[in-house]
C-alpha cells in the first residue's frame, strides 16, 4: 500500500499543534485507561476493542510485533515466556523482564501501553496527540515517578504533569458532584494503596495528606490466594509449569473477582498430574486476605494524623480502584471510619476521569476556570548529615521538606563542614521517614567542592525544591564562593540518562505494533488459542482446525474472506466461552 | 491591616467560610503552577489565617482598646508590663547588666529593643521573619560590642516573652522557629548558649524553664548539620603549632633539613659513644658506617610516630609527610628510608668507579639543586618515595 495519504495526514495534524489536545492517561498496574476533557466534560476513550479498560499486558509475537492489552492478556497463558503483566511494580528499578530472549525494563513496558492508548486516542480524536497527563500512585518515589515520566517520553508523548492518583480520583468525583467538604479517597489498585485526605471548596480541591503502601493491591491478594492454595494442596511452586501456573491464577483471579457472589466456587484444576478439586468459599477467601486487610489500617490513620482533620469531619469515603469492589474491603473501611463508603463513580475509571480533568486544567480550559488543585508531597525529603550529637558518624537523616507539605514546595537549610580542610561535599538525597538515612530510599547525590578551612567555617545552602509533577531539584550554594549547583535528581537508580533514553527510543522504534485492522484478527486468535488450552478432547481438535483454518484466510488477505470467516469464528468463541457453569 | 489578611485581602474575621473564599479567590489569580513563590506565600497566609480562626485569635488584631476575649488580653498586659517593670524575671536583671552597654550603645539600641516589644505585644505581626528585618538594617550590627549586648538584651526578650505566653497558655504568640533561626543567625546565640545561660543569675523556676527553651532553640533554630565529603575526600592534617625554632620559607627549607641530620647524627653519636666505650664497636665498624645504619633503622619508626618526625627533625619544627599530606605509615617511612639510601649508595657506586671525585659531586649536586628549584625544597628521594618534608607550622602571614 502507498502510504504517502498517511504522511500528508501526519504532517496535516502537526501544524495544528497549538490547540491540540492534552490526554490523561491512568497507567494502572492491572489495567490502563484514558480520557480527554472535552466539551466541558471529561470523556473516556474506547480501545480498538471498544472497551474503556485497556489490561496493562505486554507481549511479543513471533515476529517483532509488540501485542498490548486485551490480546496481550489472552495470550499470558499461552505464550507465558512472551507476555509480561504487573510491571508497574517494577518502575523505577533496575530489574528487566524477558520476553523471547529481549530484554525490556518496566520502564519500556509502560511505554507500550501509552503508546497503545495514545494511538487510541488519536483515532477517537482524529489528531495527533504529543502532550499527555499520566496518573502514578501518591506514594510513588521520585525514581518511580521519572520512570514514569520517562516512560511517556519513550512512547512519543510529552507528559505535561504527573498526577497523583487519589487526588485524580477526587477531582472526578469532587467536579462530578459539586459537593463541598473534606473527602477521604482510598485508592486500591492492582499494585498500591493510596489514602489522601482532601478538601473541595470554592472550586479549590485541597489535598491535606497522603499515605500508602506501595505494594498493597489486588495483585497481592490474589498472590494470597495462590500461596495458600498451594500450601492446602501439598503443592510447590516450582513443581508447576508456566502454563499451569497461569492457569491458577486466572482461575482464583475469577474467584476473587467473584467474591461478592453468595455461594462458593468450585474448582477442577489439573496440576502436577494431579487433578484438583477445591471449594473456593468466602470463609477461606476471608482467612487468607486478612492480613493484608490489617495493612490498610496504617497508612490511613497516618494520613490523618498529618491532615490533622478528625476523622468525624470525614464527609464522606471514597472508594477507587477495582480492588474496593472486594466487599470484605469495603466491610473493613467501613468499620476502620465508621461509616459505609461510597462510590459513585466506576472505581475503575475514576482515575481516568480526574486525569482527564486535570489535561483540561492544563490547557487551561474555560470550563475549568473557576477549579484549582493544590498537592501535596506524601514523604519527607532529606540529606544525610553526621550525627549532630557529635559522634562524628554519618548516616543521619536530615528532613528538608517534610511530608504532605504543599507543592509546590521550596525549603532550605544551611549545612557546614565536618573536617578540617574539607575539600568536598558529598550531598546523599534521601526520601523516607526514618532517622538514619540506610533505612530510607536513596534518590541521587551530588559533589560540591568546596575552599579547605577549618571545620565548620564553610557553610552551604542545601535548597530543596519539589515541583507539582512530584519532581524534585536540589540546589546546593557554597556560601564563601557563591557557587551554584544546580541538580535535578535524575540519574537514580532505575532511571535512564538522556543517551539511555534515545538508545530506549531506537531501540524500541524497531518494534511495530500491528496494523489496527489487524488487531481485532489477532485478538480473536489469542482469545482462541487461549479457549484452546481449557479445552479438551474433541472441542480442542475442532478449535484447532478453525484456529488454523483462519490463519489461512488471514494469509491469503482477502478482504471479504476475512471478514466472512472472523464473524463466523467470533460467533463460535462467544458461544465456548459462556462456558459449561452458565 | 497586617499579615495574613493583607495578603488574603480581606479584613480580619472569625469565620472560617470567609477565609477560605478569600483564598479560593485569591488561588484562582495565583495558580501553584503558574508562580509558585506567590503560592506559597499565600498558602502560608491561609493556614495561619485559619489557625487564628480556629483558636478564636482572629478578631482583637492589633486594635487593643477593642472588646479582647480568650487569653490575648492578659499576655498583652503581660508583654506590656514586663519591660518596664523588670523585676525578678531574667528580662529585669539583663537589663541591670546591659545598663553599662546601653549607655556607651548608639541610640539606635533602644530603637531596636522598642521595635522588638512591639513585634512581640502585636498578635501576629512577629509571625513573619520580614517583620523582623529591621535588626539587619542597622550598620551598627557589624561592630560586635554592639551586636553581642543587642543579642543578649534581646535573648532576655525572648525568654521573658516565651515565659508569658508559656504562662498564659497561649501558643500562637510565641516565636516561630524561623524568626528564632533567623535571629539567632544575627546574634549567634548557639555558639555562646551556655554564656547566655549562666552570665545570668536565673531564678531556679526560670532555670526550669530554660531547660525547655535550651532544647527548643539550639535544636530548632540553629543546629547546623555538617556534611561528609564521600569517600574521595583528602583531608589535609591539622597542622601542629610550637615545637618549631625555624618558621620558615620554602627556600630555607633544605638549609633547616641538613641542620636536623646533623642533629641526628650528633644524637646518634652520643649513643654510639657509650657502647664504643663498652664493646669496643669502632674496632669492628667504621663510624660512619654504624651511624648511618642506625639512622636508617631506627628514623622510619619515628616518622611513622606522632612526631611525624626523628628527633632532630622534631627540634627544627620539621616533618615528614605522605603526598596527602598525612602522617607516613611505617612501611612507607621505611621505603622512603630505602630511596634515599639506595640514591645514596648509586652515587657511591658512580663515585667509586670514576676516579673523578670532584666532577660527581659536581653533577650530583647540579641535578639536586634543579630539582630543588623546581620543586620548592623537595628532594630527589622525597618524590621518587612519594613524600614530603615540611615545617609543622604554617609559615607566619
Amino acid at each position: 500500500m502507498d502510504d504517502s495519504p498517511g504522511e500528508d495526514l501526519k504532517f496535516f495534524l502537526k501544524r495544528r499543534t497549538d490547540n491540540m489536545a492534552i490526554i490523561g492517561i491512568d497507567l494502572g498496574t492491572t489495567n490502563s485507561a484514558c480520557g480527554v476533557w472535552q466539551d466541558g466534560a471529561a470523556r473516556l476513550i474506547e480501545n480498538r476493542h471498544g472497551d474503556l479498560l485497556t489490561p496493562s499486558v505486554v507481549g511479543l509475537d513471533g515476529g517483532k510485533n509488540i501485542i498490548v492489552g486485551k490480546t496481550a492478556k489472552h495470550r499470558l497463558m499461552t505464550h507465558p515466556d512472551a507476555t509480561v503483566a504487573v510491571f508497574k511494580r517494577l518502575m523505577g528499578t533496575k530489574h528487566e523482564v524477558e520476553l523471547n530472549d529481549r530484554r525490556f525494563s518496566a520502564t519500556e513496558l509502560s511505554a507500550f501501553v501509552l503508546k497503545s492508548l495514545k494511538e487510541d486516542a488519536e483515532t477517537y480524536l482524529g489528531e495527533a496527540v504529543e502532550e499527555a497527563i499520566i496518573s502514578v500512585p501518591a506514594y510513588f518515589n521520585d525514581n518511580q515517578r521519572h520512570a514514569t515520566k520517562q516512560a511517556g517520553e519513550i512512547a512519543g508523548l510529552k507528559v505535561r504533569r504527573l498526577i497523583n492518583e487519589p487526588t485524580a480520583a477526587a477531582l472526578a468525583y469532587g467536579l462530578h458532584e459539586r459537593k463541598e467538604g473534606i473527602f477521604a479517597v482510598l485508592d486500591m489498585g492492582g499494585g498500591t494503596f493510596d489514602v489522601s485526605v482532601i478538601e473541595y471548596f470554592e472550586g479549590v480541591m485541597e489535598v491535606h495528606a497522603s499515605a500508602g503502601d506501595n505494594y498493597l493491591g489486588g495483585e497481592d491478594f490474589l498472590e494470597a490466594l495462590v500461596s495458600d492454595f498451594l500450601a492446602r494442596n501439598d503443592l510447590e511452586r516450582e513443581q508447576l509449569t508456566k502454563q499451569e501456573l497461569q492457569q491458577l491464577f486466572e482461575s482464583l483471579e475469577e474467584v476473587k473477582c467473584n467474591i461478592n457472589a453468595p455461594w462458593p466456587k468450585r474448582l477442577a484444576l489439573t496440576l502436577a498430574g494431579r487433578e484438583i478439586e477445591f471449594e473456593a468459599s468466602g470463609e477461606w477467601f476471608k482467612t487468607c486476605v486478612t492480613p493484608l486487610l490489617l495493612r490498610v489500617r496504617n497508612p490511613i490513620e497516618q494520613a490523618l494524623r498529618d491532615a490533622r482533620i478528625p476523622l468525624a469531619e470525614i464527609e464522606e469515603v471514597l472508594l477507587v480502584g477495582g480492588a474496593t469492589r472486594m466487599a470484605i474491603f469495603r466491610n473493613a473501611v467501613g468499620k476502620l471510619f465508621g461509616r459505609i463508603p461510597s462510590s459513585h463513580l466506576d472505581p475503575d475509571l475514576a482515575i481516568a476521569m480526574g486525569a482527564a480533568v486535570q489535561a483540561g486544567l492544563k490547557a487551561k480550559d474555560r470550563t475549568l476556570d473557576d477549579v484549582v488543585l493544590t498537592d501535596v508531597c506524601p514523604y519527607t525529603l532529606g540529606t544525610e548529615v553526621v550525627d549532630p550529637g557529635g559522634s562524628g558518624r554519618a548516616g543521619y537523616f536530615l528532613p528538608i521538606i517534610e511530608r504532605n507539605s504543599v507543592v509546590p514546595a521550596s525549603r532550605v537549610e544551611t549545612l557546614q563542614t565536618v573536617e578540617n580542610n574539607q575539600k568536598q561535599l558529598q550531598v546523599n538525597v534521601y526520601q523516607g521517614e526514618h532517622r538514619l538515612v540506610e533505612k530510607n530510599v536513596f534518590l541521587g547525590a551530588i559533589d560540591v567542592k568546596v575552599p579547605p578551612n577549618k571545620a565548620g567555617e564553610e557553610t552551604f545552602d542545601l535548597r530543596f525544591s519539589y515541583d507539582m509533577n512530584g519532581l524534585l531539584e536540589v540546589d546546593v550554594k557554597v556560601n564563601s564562593t557563591g557557587t551554584l549547583i544546580n541538580h535535578v535528581i535524575e540519574q537514580s537508580p532505575g532511571t535512564l540518562s538522556a543517551g539511555e533514553l534515545e538508545r530506549s527510543k531506537e531501540r524500541l522504534a524497531a518494534l511495530k505494533f500491528h496494523p489496527r485492522e489487524q488487531e481485532e484478527n489477532r485478538e480473536l486468535l489469542s482469545r482462541g488459542e487461549h479457549l484452546y488450552s481449557l479445552y479438551l478432547g474433541n472441542e480442542r481438535t475442532m478449535l484447532g482446525e478453525l484456529l488454523a483454518n483462519f490463519e489461512r484466510v488471514l494469509d491469503a488477505q482477502n478482504a471479504t474472506e476475512i471478514t466472512k470467516a472472523r464473524q463466523q469464528l467470533k460467533e463460535l468463541l462467544d458461544a465456548m466461552e459462556a462456558g459449561p457453569l452458565q | 491591616m497586617t499579615a495574613p489578611w493583607s495578603v488574603l485581602e480581606i479584613a480580619p474575621t472569625d469565620d472560617k467560610r470567609e477565609v477560605k473564599r478569600a483564598y479560593a479567590r485569591k488561588l484562582k489569580q495565583t495558580r501553584p503552577d503558574e508562580d509558585s513563590v506567590a503560592f506559597q506565600q499565600l498558602h502560608e497566609a491561609y493556614k495561619f489565617a485559619c489557625y487564628l480562626v480556629e483558636n478564636d485569635l482572629a478578631i482583637q488584631d492589633d486594635t487593643e482598646d477593642e472588646a479582647l476575649s480568650g487569653a490575648g488580653p492578659e499576655v498583652l498586659e503581660a508583654l506590656h508590663s514586663e519591660p518596664e517593670e523588670g523585676v525578678g524575671d531574667p528580662q529585669g536583671q539583663c537589663q541591670q547588666d546591659e545598663t553599662p552597654a546601653a549607655t556607651t550603645a548608639p541610640p539606635d539600641f533602644q530603637y531596636l529593643l522598642d521595635h522588638m516589644d512591639a513585634l512581640l505585644a502585636s498578635k501576629n505581626d512577629h509571625y513573619f521573619v520580614e517583620n523582623w528585618k529591621a535588626f539587619e538594617q542597622d550598620e551598627h550590627l557589624l561592630t560586635e560590642d554592639f551586636r553581642t549586648s543587642l543579642g543578649d538584651a534581646v535573648f532576655a526578650r525572648v525568654i521573658a516573652h516565651w515565659k508569658a505566653c508559656e504562662e498564659q497558655r497561649n501558643e500562637p504568640a510565641m516565636l516561630r522557629s524561623a524568626v528564632l533561626h533567623y535571629l539567632d543567625s544575627i546574634f549567634g546565640w548557639s555558639n555562646r548558649y551556655y554564656d547566655l545561660l549562666y552570665g545570668y543569675d536565673y531564678s531556679a523556676e526560670d532555670l526550669e524553664f530554660l531547660n525547655d527553651l535550651k532544647d527548643y532553640v539550639p535544636q530548632q533554630a540553629s543546629k547546623k548539620f555538617g556534611v561528609k565529603g564521600g569517600a574521595a575526600l583528602h583531608i589535609e592534617e591539622k597542622r601542629k603549632t610550637g615545637a618549631a625554632l625555624f618558621d620558615g620559607e620554602a627556600e630555607s627549607l633544605p638549609f633547616v633539613r641538613g641542620l636536623a641530620f646533623v642533629a641526628d647524627v650528633v644524637l646518634l653519636a652520643l649513643i654510639v659513644y657509650p657502647l664504643d666505650l663498652l664493646f669496643g664497636l669502632s674496632a669492628q665498624y667504621d663510624w660512619p658506617t654504624v651511624i648511618f645504619t642506625l639512622y636508617v633503622v631506627l628514623a622510619p619508626p619515628c616518622e611513622a610516630s606522632i612526631w611525624r618526625a626523628t628527633p632532630g627533625k622534631r627540634l627544627l619544627g620539621l616533618q615528614a609527610l605522605n603526598k596527602h599530606r598525612q602522617r607516613l605509615s611505617l612501611t612507607h617511612a621505611y621505603l622512603r628510608a630505602a630511596v634515599l639510601w639506595a640514591m645514596v649508595g648509586g652515587v657511591t657506586y658512580i663515585d667509586s668507579l670514576m676516579p673523578i671525585d670532584s666532577l660527581t659531586v659536581l653533577f650530583a649536586v647540579g641535578v639536586f639543586g634543579v630539582y630543588l628549584q623546581k620543586s620548592k625544597g623537595r628532594f630527589l628521594n622525597d618524590a621518587a618515595s612519594f613524600s614530603l618534608v615540611s615545617f609543622a607550622r604554617k609559615p607566619g602571614p
